[in-house]
């Protein structure tokens, strides 16, 4: 149960996310996607319908759309609310779900035409408007949704957040199909952004009691509720017919099955008595392929592993002590021993996952012990270090290694460890009291460059620990942010991440790879860069 | 007697003040701000931690917060989790399998543990003595998380008798959970049966009844158990209280929505309200045993009598 307690709240609840692609870089290093004989080899062919199926969840924090901040609940909102936009996996491009259309000259103004044939589980239309009232209400802090930070970027948000309005003035529907948007900047991959959990459109009756609401909330998603929220048991659904998408959902009825421990989920597998379980226990990695071998599978996820700097402390200024430090760390050997291979290495700050990735983008990253002395002693490092890193989380092994790796390379002394709760962990950042290098992770909420970085590095953003600025990047991002031409902003992220990995305020260590296994009575199991299991198009074989 | 019932459940009234605030106050002193932790890495915009804070009365003193809940309490408002969720509803949901689970595992120890302590006493030294003594030495050597373990993957995985988790199959899904629960328990009263029986039995006044020609199943039933069972109920009760503790880890290997998983999740998400409710209700549970204990001590010692 501890293990499981900590998995939601930390590793997942790193807000999040979705991503796109799937599709490997070939140039990238060893991908260690499904090299297992895995079942889904018919990806692509239309699979049967019908069947029911179980699947592993743990239990969610909550299913607010607005609040919801880790993938238990995110991965179960994900079926029941269609958003303006989605991910085709496929082709790594965003595509219009309830939006068929939307139109831009600057990045900034933008009008997305709203399909008219989608309703909620309760029979509601959904319209323009429905899009405005839910933004407006998710803002208001009065209705304490968590997720709300994320309309920051359109137009009249900081004075629905002052008190000083209700509405936000970028929002608009002139009628039933039309969405107009005016964003306080440009900002291409907004549509990318709409396809996150906190956009997807909310009932009217939502917003009468939403603590209620959410113990059966009624969707405009390719599955509607089955009953009510089982807390702590299951979250059964079934197809919603009357959703007018383009790719239904096969299986009749899915059931989430909540388990407050992983290994019990995985002896459940076991036993046939659970269908699928994404993300098994680590410590099942190295016999899983005995236990499981047709039916388990490795796939790619954007979740990203990272040492950041307190660049606000004195010792750390050198960008060469930074470097010596990210080349004294042979990551491949780290992931081989401690996590069963079930890892990454990061070239960079761009995650695999996306089709900016690059291969080769870090000049600081490969394992080079003998560069990484001489460069730390003649940049003068520090000799004693303090590791910070969120107790309770699994992080414990990893740092100990890396503290290893550290003393054994460089002329360091001695190394200690510092580990809190994770509130408290977070306290230590605001106060700017850390005094050395911290663990942090960082999952795609939506699939961009600009999600991978702005957020982290930009000055003065919500998520930049190290408190670092550099205002090459900062404009680099703008730029790419305004840039309609997609190639051109690729371009330009890319341009800000060279400067991201030369100046090096976090050490990019790896990026997860996710394990899922599953009974005989599934099939063509996929699993999305944001880590969920595309649930809708998983195939029941018997039954 | 009733008047002692009625003056001991009144004691229940400040020790459950005293208790709550307790747990309040330590619940207060976990460092960090629960609200921050609610999203994860990414960190809250300020406006959006001070809504929910000002929701949730943390900005006031421990004494303050503490008046607020036992006000609400008072008019059967048991406060809400930070999502809204209702903590009676929490504990209506949870409690009956926390109890069902404490139940059959009462059972176990209370049933196997005494017949399994009678026979080794009136076979002493022989072949059921042994092996009684031979398996609560192993039984109480194995913590309750091993032994929970290995009874689901031997029973539940491998000779597939029980479900593996879940509480699906009605009290049918308690027993093996149930019984990793009684363990230790059911080997120390087996023991500790074993141990005062034997006693009993050399007794001069069992062998006054033997001697009067009474039957032995008798003499052992009526005369020695009656003696013996004395410090079998006293441990029986305390070990209840402990029980509750043990089905945090039960619960959570068998995957059962009981209290003893929402405890855990409350008090890591430093949830006073949802912490303080279950744990009330904890001492209640724990009050109403020690005091149907003290009432069995009367009807197994007549020398005990109550004003």
């Amino acid at each position: 149960m501890a293990a499981a307690t900590a998995a939601a709240t930390l590793v997942l609840a790193a807000c999040n996310g979705g991503s796109d692609d799937v599709d490997p870089d070939p140039d990238g290093p060893d991908q260690t996607v499904g090299e297992a004989g895995e079942g889904d080899d018919e990806t692509g062919e239309p699979g049967a319908a019908g069947g029911e199926f179980t699947i592993y969840n743990c239990e969610p924090q909550n299913l607010q759309t607005g609040s919801s901040s880790e993938v238990c609940g995110s991965k179960v909102l994900d079926q029941l609310y269609s958003g303006l936009t989605s991910i085709d996996y496929d082709s790594g491009e965003v595509v219009g779900v309830v939006a068929s259309d939307w139109e831009t000259e600057d990045a900034q103004n933008w009008t997305f035409t709203i399909r008219d044939d989608f309703t909620f589980h309760n029979g509601d239309p959904v319209t323009a408007q429905t899009f405005v009232d839910t933004w407006n209400w998710i803002v208001n802090p009065d209705n304490g949704q968590t997720q709300g930070a994320f309309f920051d970027k359109i137009e009249g948000y900081q004075e629905v957040v002052d008190g000083d309005a209700t509405e936000m003035s970028g929002l608009s529907a002139p009628d039933d199909t039309t969405l107009e948007i005016t964003l306080s900047e440009p900002f291409s991959p907004f549509p990318a952004q709409l396809s996150y959990t906190a956009f997807y459109p909310l009932p009217e009756v939502a917003f009468e009691d939403i603590a209620a609401f959410q113990e059966a909330p009624i969707g405009n998603g390719r599955y509607q509720m089955d009953g009510e929220w089982v807390h702590n048991v299951e979250i059964a659904m079934t197809r919603y017919e009357d959703w007018p998408g383009d790719s239904p959902g096969l299986a009749d009825r899915i059931v989430w099955t909540i388990y407050s421990d992983v290994n019990t989920a995985y002896l459940d597998v076991q036993a046939g008595a659970l269908d699928i379980l994404d993300g098994i226990p680590p410590e099942r990695l190295a016999t899983v392929d005995q236990e499981f071998p047709d039916q388990y599978q490795e796939d790619q996820t954007s979740s990203f592993t990272y040492l950041g700097f307190p660049l606000y402390q004195e010792e750390f200024q050198d960008p060469d002590i930074r470097h010596a430090l990210s080349m004294a760390v042979d990551r491949q050997t780290i992931i081989d021993t401690i996590f069963n291979g079930a890892r990454e290495p990061a070239t960079g700050v761009i995650p695999p996952v996306l089709p900016e990735y690059r291969g080769d983008a870090c000049n600081y990253c490969d394992f080079d012990a003998e560069t990484a002395r001489q460069m730390y002693e003649d940049a003068g490092g520090p000799s004693e270090l303090t590791i910070y890193f969120n107790s309770g989380a699994g992080h414990e092994e990893w740092t100990e290694a890396v503290a290893n790796m550290w003393q054994q390379n460089l002329p360091i002394d001695s190394i200690s460890f510092e580990s809190l709760e994770f509130a408290q962990y977070l306290d230590l950042h605001d106060e700017e009291v850390v005094t050395g290098p911290y663990r942090l992770g960082w999952v795609l909420s939506y699939p961009s460059p600009q999600y991978a970085m702005e957020p982290l590095y930009g000055t003065g953003a919500d998520s930049n620990y190290a408190r670092y600025s550099n205002e090459e990047f900062d404009s680099l991002i703008d730029q790419a942010n305004a840039e309609a031409d997609e190639d051109t902003a690729a371009e330009l992220y890319q341009q800000a991440e060279d400067i991201l990995l030369e100046d090096m305020p976090v050490i990019p260590l790896w990026y997860e790879t996710r394990t899922t296994v599953h009974s005989t009575n599934v099939d063509n199991i996929v699993v999305d860069p944001r880590t969920f299991v595309r649930v809708e198009q998983v195939e029941v074989t018997s039954g | 007697m009733a008047r002692y019932i009625i003056r001991r459940l009144l004691q229940f009234i400040p020790v459950t003040l005293i208790a709550t605030f307790i747990v309040f106050a330590l619940v207060f002193a976990i460092p960090g701000d629960p609200i921050r932790a609610l999203a994860g890495d990414r960190p809250l915009a300020p406006h959006i931690v001070e809504a929910i804070r000002a929701r949730y009365n943390l900005d006031d003193p421990l004494l303050v917060q503490y008046a607020k809940w036992l006000a609400n309490v008072f008019q059967g408002d048991f406060g809400t989790t930070f999502q809204g969720r209702p903590v009676s509803d929490i504990i209506a949901q949870r409690f009956p399998v926390t109890l069902r689970l404490a139940i059959v595992a009462f059972i176990i120890q209370a049933v196997i543990g005494v017949l399994a302590g009678i026979l080794a006493a009136v076979r002493q030294k022989g072949f059921v003595d042994s092996l009684v003594q031979v398996s609560t030495v192993v039984l109480v050597a194995i913590p309750t998380l091993a032994m929970a373990f290995i009874m689901q993957v031997v029973f539940g995985l491998q000779l597939g008798w029980f479900p593996i988790a879940g509480i699906n199959q009605g009290w049918y899904s308690y027993l093996l959970p149930g019984a990793a629960l009684a363990s230790v328990s059911t080997a120390m009263v087996a023991r500790l049966v074993r141990t005062s029986l034997i006693e009993n039995l050399r007794a001069d006044y069992v062998r006054t009844a033997t001697a009067k020609g009474m039957k032995r199943s008798r003499v052992v039933g009526r005369h020695a158990m009656r003696n013996s069972l004395i410090p079998v109920v006293t441990f029986l009760g305390a070990d209840l209280g402990s029980m509750l503790g043990g089905t945090i880890i039960i619960e959570g290997i068998f995957n059962m929505p009981g209290l003893g998983g929402e405890v855990f999740r409350a008090v890591r998400a430093q949830e006073g309200t949802v912490v303080v409710g279950i744990v009330t209700l904890f001492i209640l549970f724990f009050v109403v045993i020690n005091l149907i204990v003290d009432i069995l001590y009367a009807y197994l010692d007549p020398r005990i009598r109550y004003e």
